[in-house]
């Protein structure tokens, strides 16, 4: 479970984080991550008071038994949707990413293809495959950063990140809310709860994903303020690549390409752990199996997702998109705990009345 | 399940037909250009004008061509993304840029500002921010055509060259990835070495470029580039001269072998600011002339300490007044220090005009750390 | 004429009835001995080897015809002559009071010989003499005594051809199942071994044996495997490998999701562990359930020599594994795709070799592949004498020519040589063979998508690995579903006595397997 929460996490802003945490606080762009993690945690916190009431019923279950069957069908549509946005938005910024940097001349819709393969396949093999690829990959993501980390360290210069908190408290927190937009995955789960075994556990492998997770987001942006400096860095579009471009190892000469070949992988899991929602949750909707017929969801929503991806026009309309998809994030994860534990409170109430 | 099989082959055709599609180029297609030199052009008519670069790529080939095992062509361009379209009417093979290493500028063009040129460069995803840049002192052509016997070619010399001159001597090593950070941060200036040719068979550097963001202002010479590099805090080894005078007499004259660190402290008092560096030499004692035994006559080692520690201090004050009154940027990239300490104050302020009010102090410390095999 | 039934275990508790009969299904034998010997009377005519010798049985009380019938060729006639046909001929003088019938005085009294059983069905008498069993009827007596002395030639006992070790047993399973099932009885010696016996294939009949540790292994595995069994309903099992293919759990992968093996002390050591294992009758290979990815990069060496140098060898087969199947397609895609990053000292010369060579660098390895597989098979097939001549022509000169016509570059083929040596350090011969599959495929991608296809290609491969499931137990734990108190078996070898409970990834009923052991080293310091 905690491998997912990380997984889906990870992946989706963490190249290009380093410039939006900077931006206003410049040198201390890495304390508004830490800021910025104080809203998934209350997330976590607030979806696993929600789910606990319901432990063995399906987020769609849930939300149309609390909010009755029109507006829990609404809201349960919105849910899929938005877990399908999110799938389009990450599959996209994954293809410009690798157009850029690894097949320059391919098309964006053949590379969205490739993902999106992997993506049905994962999705079809069912969620023990899920986790346990999840784990598997987390063990790969810290080898990752390590990677991108160690042979940077040659070029830090500590003067950079010098001096802490001279800026003044405003311009963290304003970053603080724009950074938590990339903590987008929390709301996995929502899904997933139901489908874990251990859910006491739950709680805590919630926050100590958040937790990793910041922990990293904050070493990396450390690392890009550390080498790069925060002016030159908002100049960069993805600044931890363009870092450790500037290292030249004995063998690996290029270690940017060596290490985006490990991060393509990772940054499918995102879209891996969000389709599998999606479908999971259309299955539920719809009420069918989703072992037997996974063939049938899954062919229109590749489909769908494929076409969604190859709808922007370039990079920076890409990156907008993403920032809605940030704040629809909010939404969802505040937004669905908040009605699931209101509602309950109410039909208590009513409950109590009628006695 | 024939079906499946039927489907899977059909993909496995098509996707084996596929290759090529897209990305794919060969080994052997490619033509690498290793090293760039940009020099201020000739416009159509042959006369010099200022907005025309002339490039030179150095380009690796099988065959010898001209006495070199490399092929240097020249284009006329605007800007680096024209000659490269004039390539490609001409030659079959795609350029590679991915594996470019090194980057000339002329002395002209780099008064100038480079910007343009780096801007190209650092845009790229494909080229690696950790090629090397040098100015070259004359036109930069000429560099690359000067013939080498122990490389493939010139470009591969210059690149170990370029490389490694701080492992040698005390002498900068500048990478784009420097030149990009120096130049976007406040505060900060790049320095380039510089790369000059001797006798038409030698090329070789000589100096050191001083820029104000990503305009030369001046070439200094191998003595300057040595304060410049120990103030600056480049971590060099090389070796340094010594003579020891002791009421008027020489006492012994040698070399050491040194390493070279420094620590900058900054104070303030008012709206003026004081810098302290603090260069410290490690070193090992390569060889003197005085026949006596260093383990009974320590104070010969002192004396040689003192002696150094005068003469590179004196060399730095020297250097540190010129800049001040010369150059008045900052180039031994000591402003970072007080920014880290009052950032938002200084922001603004840092390039102009900061260096030169500032009073900046020098301490050297000497210190000999092992003499060899023998006492 | 045989009547068609399922191989159906059931359990039978009358001691002298023959254990694999099926109750309704039964046809009863005539009491005549004509009648008897004239169902026979077809076979006798098909088959040269078949005897039939009719006896008389002349007791004291009793005086009977009989005949005793058995296929010459796979019967043990020396046990035959002496404790079948001897003790007949000598019941003239015996008192036979006491006993319901002459056929229940000769089983209980007469006879010497050991297993001997007796039944009265029709497709049993049948089905006996075609195993090489002796039947004595008597006549008058619907009921015939099986009398189970078949024996058959084996291989003597020899080193096992494809798990070879350096420091451990050299005993290698045989083609006979009691043979086989001696061997591990001698290295096992617990009384909760379980040693069921099943019978499979309707024409071939092979006895198929199933051991498991009673007392260790999970009830879920062990039933799983029998009701797997039963499902099977075929004319032959030929070899174990065959049988193991009909009740796999995912035949359409390329990996194994049993282990087979030809070594005793492989077949023991899991049995320890809690799984499960199938002996074939006429086939050296057992396969065992349920099975680990590690353990297709394990061979038994590493538990017979030092820790330390255990793990080596182990992360030496891993590395030829991951060499053997990314080299090629990883080749590819750093020449076609990414060529900044080959180290730039190498670019040139590379260049230099793939100079003249007319086919882009994919066909190039493509072929020089299939080239090199090819005369692997071929070596395969060559007698002794000829498969030195094949070495050297195929290696050394075709090499050379090949270089020297430019048709493919060195480099691609010091490639291609490694990458095939490597597919040998592999233990398991099933995932030697999937190596090549795979490589093909990944291949495929990095061609098309350069570096990204390539681990595009192993994304897919891993997560196929992942959701497999062999008997239940996740095929790539200790590594996906990671289980850390596993690991120290997997990719190093820990020392023997850190071994104190069997694997996790196993279910099993009793986890510990070891008493406490001292870390240090014998030598008590207080001396």
């Amino acid at each position: 479970m905690l491998f997912i929460i990380t997984g889906t996490l990870i992946g989706t802003d963490i190249i290009s984080l380093p410039s939006k945490a900077s931006e206003n606080s410049a040198q201390n762009g890495w304390i508004s991550i830490i800021v910025g993690a104080v809203l998934p945690f209350i997330m976590v916190i607030l979806i696993e008071r929600a789910c606990r009431l319901y432990p063995d019923m399906t987020l769609i279950d849930i939300v149309k038994t609390s909010l009755g069957k029109v507006v829990g069908t609404i809201a349960a549509v919105f849910f899929i949707l938005f877990a399908s946005y999110i799938t389009i938005v990450v599959v996209r910024v994954f293809s410009e990413i690798a157009k850029l940097y690894l097949l320059p001349e391919t098309p964006i819709p053949v590379i969205a293809l490739t993902e999106i393969i992997i993506v049905a396949y994962v999705t079809i093999k069912g969620v023990k495959t899920l986790a346990r690829l999840n784990e598997i990959l987390f063990y790969l993501l810290v080898f990752s950063i390590l990677m991108i980390l160690l042979p940077s360290i040659k070029l830090f210069d500590y003067t950079n990140i010098l001096p802490v908190g001279n800026i003044g408290l405003l311009p963290i927190i304003k970053d603080g809310i724009n950074t938590s937009f990339s903590y987008a995955g929390v709301d996995v789960m929502l899904v997933f709860y139901t489908l874990t075994g251990k859910k006491d556990e739950v709680m805590k492998a919630g926050i100590i994903a958040v937790a990793a997770v910041m922990t990293i987001y904050t070493l990396i942006t450390a690392a890009c303020i550390l080498s790069l400096g925060s002016e030159a860095m908002q100049k960069i579009m993805f600044p931890p690549i363009t870092m450790i471009k500037g290292v030249s190892l004995p063998v690996i000469e290029r270690p940017e390409t060596f290490f985006l070949t490990f991060w393509m992988v990772l940054t499918t899991k995102p879209a891996i752990n969000y389709s599998y929602c999606a479908c999971f949750s259309t299955a539920r909707l719809l009420g069918v199996n989703i072992e037997k017929n996974a063939k049938y969801i899954l062919i229109p929503y590749c489909i769908i997702i494929l076409a969604g991806a190859s709808i922007f026009k370039d990079i920076i309309q890409a990156f907008e998109f993403a920032g809605i998809a940030g704040i629809l994030f909010f939404i969802v994860g505040l937004g669905y705990p908040l009605l699931i534990l209101i509602t309950k409170y109410l039909f208590k109430r009513k409950d109590r009345r009628i006695d | 399940m024939i079906r499946k099989n039927i489907l899977l082959l059909l993909l496995v055709f098509i996707l084996a037909v596929l290759p090529g599609c897209w990305d794919y180029t060969d080994l052997d297609k490619l033509a690498i250009p290793i090293v760039w030199a940009f020099d201020t052009g000739n416009n159509v008519q042959g006369n010099q004008e200022s907005g025309i670069l002339e490039i030179t790529g150095i380009f690796p080939s099988e065959e010898y061509i001209a006495g070199r095992r490399a092929r240097i062509e020249v284009r006329n361009a605007r800007l680096l993304g024209e000659a490269l379209k004039t390539r490609g009417g001409f030659d079959p093979k795609t350029t590679a840029i991915g594996l470019l290493q090194a980057v000339l500028y002329e002395e002209a063009l780099a008064k100038k500002g480079i910007h343009d040129i780096s801007d190209a460069l650092h845009r790229n995803p494909l080229v690696k921010t950790s090629i090397l840049m040098a100015v070259v002192d004359g036109k930069a052509r000429e560099v690359l055509e000067v013939p080498t016997e122990s490389y493939v070619n010139q470009g591969i010399f210059l690149r170990n060259l370029l490389e490694k001159a701080s492992q040698e001597a005390f002498l900068p090593v500048t990478t784009l990835h420097s030149f990009e950070v120096n130049t976007n941060n406040a505060g900060r200036n790049p320095v380039l070495p510089v790369v000059s040719v001797i006798n038409e068979v030698d090329a070789a550097i000589t100096g050191t470029g001083i820029f104000a963001k990503d305009k030369l202002i001046d070439i200094v010479g191998l003595k300057e580039t040595q304060s410049l590099v120990m103030l600056r805090g480049i971590k060099c080894e090389g070796y340094i001269p010594f003579q020891v005078y002791k009421n008027g007499e020489l006492l012994d004259k040698g070399t050491l072998n040194a390493k070279n660190s420094r620590e900058v402290e900054v104070y303030r008092n008012g709206s003026g600011f004081k810098f302290v560096v603090k260069i410290k030499l490690k070193c090992k004692l390569f060889e003197h002339t005085s026949k006596s035994n260093l383990s009974k006559n320590t104070e010969l080692i002192e004396e040689i300490e003192k002696s150094v520690k005068t003469e590179i201090e004196s060399n730095c004050r020297q250097f540190i007044q010129k800049m001040q009154e010369e150059f008045k940027v900052d180039c031994i990239d000591i402003t970072k220090y007080a920014l880290a300490k009052w950032r938002k104050e200084l922001e603004p302020i840092a390039d102009n005009s900061f260096m030169e009010k500032a009073d900046i102090v020098v301490d050297v410390n000497v210190v000999i750390s092992g003499s060899g095999d023998i006492f | 004429m045989v009547p068609r039934r399922k191989a159906e275990k059931k359990l039978n508790t009358t001691e002298h009835k023959n254990p694999d009969a099926k109750e309704s299904e039964q046809v009863k034998l005539p009491k005549s001995l004509q009648d008897k010997l004239d169902i026979l009377k077809p076979y006798k005519d098909k088959n040269f080897d078949m005897v039939i010798r009719p006896i008389e049985i002349k007791a004291k009380q009793m005086n009977r015809k009989a005949a005793v019938v058995y296929i010459e060729s796979i019967t043990d006639t020396n046990i035959l002559h002496q404790d079948v046909l001897r003790p007949l001929n000598k019941l003239a003088a015996e008192d036979t009071a006491g006993y319901g019938s002459i056929i229940e005085y000769v089983y209980k009294n007469s006879l010497t010989a050991g297993n001997i059983v007796y039944t009265d069905g029709l497709s049993e008498m049948v089905h006996a003499v075609f195993e090489g069993y002796t039947v004595l009827m008597i006549d008058g007596y619907a009921e015939i005594l099986i009398i189970k002395i078949n024996n058959g030639h084996s291989r003597a006992i020899e080193e096992p051809i494809l798990d070879r070790t350096i420091s451990g047993p050299r005993e290698g399973f045989v083609e006979s199942l009691a043979i086989n099932v001696s061997m591990i009885r001698h290295k096992l010696r617990d009384p909760n071994l379980a040693v069921k016996k099943k019978v499979l294939g309707r024409r071939t009949r092979s006895n198929i044996a199933v051991l498991y540790i009673e007392d260790i292994a999970s009830k879920d595995i062990v039933s799983e495997v029998f009701k797997r069994l039963d499902e099977i309903d075929v004319d032959g099992i030929l070899s174990a490998g065959q049988l193991a293919q009909y009740f796999e759990d995912n035949p359409h992968s390329f990996f194994q999701l049993y282990r087979q093996t030809e070594r005793v002390d492989i077949v023991v050591a899991n049995l320890l562990e809690g799984r499960v294992a199938v002996i074939s009758d006429q086939s050296p290979l057992v396969v065992i359930y349920p099975t680990l990815f590690i353990e297709t990069l394990q061979a038994s060496e590493d538990y017979y020599q030092k820790a330390q140098h255990g793990t080596f060898m182990r992360l030496l087969r891993f590395l030829a594994f991951i060499m053997s199947v990314s080299l090629p397609a990883f080749y590819i895609s750093l020449i076609s795709y990414r060529q900044e990053l080959i180290p730039f000292d190498l670019v040139i010369p590379l260049i230099e070799s793939r100079k003249d060579v007319p086919f882009p660098a994919i066909i190039e390895v493509l072929l020089l592949e299939v080239m090199v597989q090819i005369i692997i098979e071929a070596g395969l097939r060559m007698p002794a004498n000829l498969g030195q001549t094949i070495g050297i022509v195929a290696g050394i000169i075709l090499g050379q020519a090949i270089i020297s016509a430019r048709l493919a570059s060195p480099a691609a083929i010091i490639l291609i040589a490694i990458t095939t040596i490597s597919t040998f350090a592999i233990p398991n011969i099933c995932l030697s063979l999937a190596t090549r599959l795979i490589r093909l495929f990944l291949l495929i991608t990095s061609s098309i998508f350069g570096l990204y296809g390539f681990s595009l290609g192993w994304f897919l491969i891993l997560t196929h690995l992942i959701s497999q499931e062999s008997m239940g137990v996740p095929y790539l734990s200790p590594l996906a579903p990671t289980r850390y108190a596993d690991l120290k078996d997997s990719f190093f070898r820990s020392y023997n006595w850190d071994f104190k409970n069997r694997p996790v990834s196993i279910p099993v009923q009793d986890r510990k397997r070891q008493g406490n052991y001292k870390k240090e080293g014998k030598t008590d310091k207080n001396r």
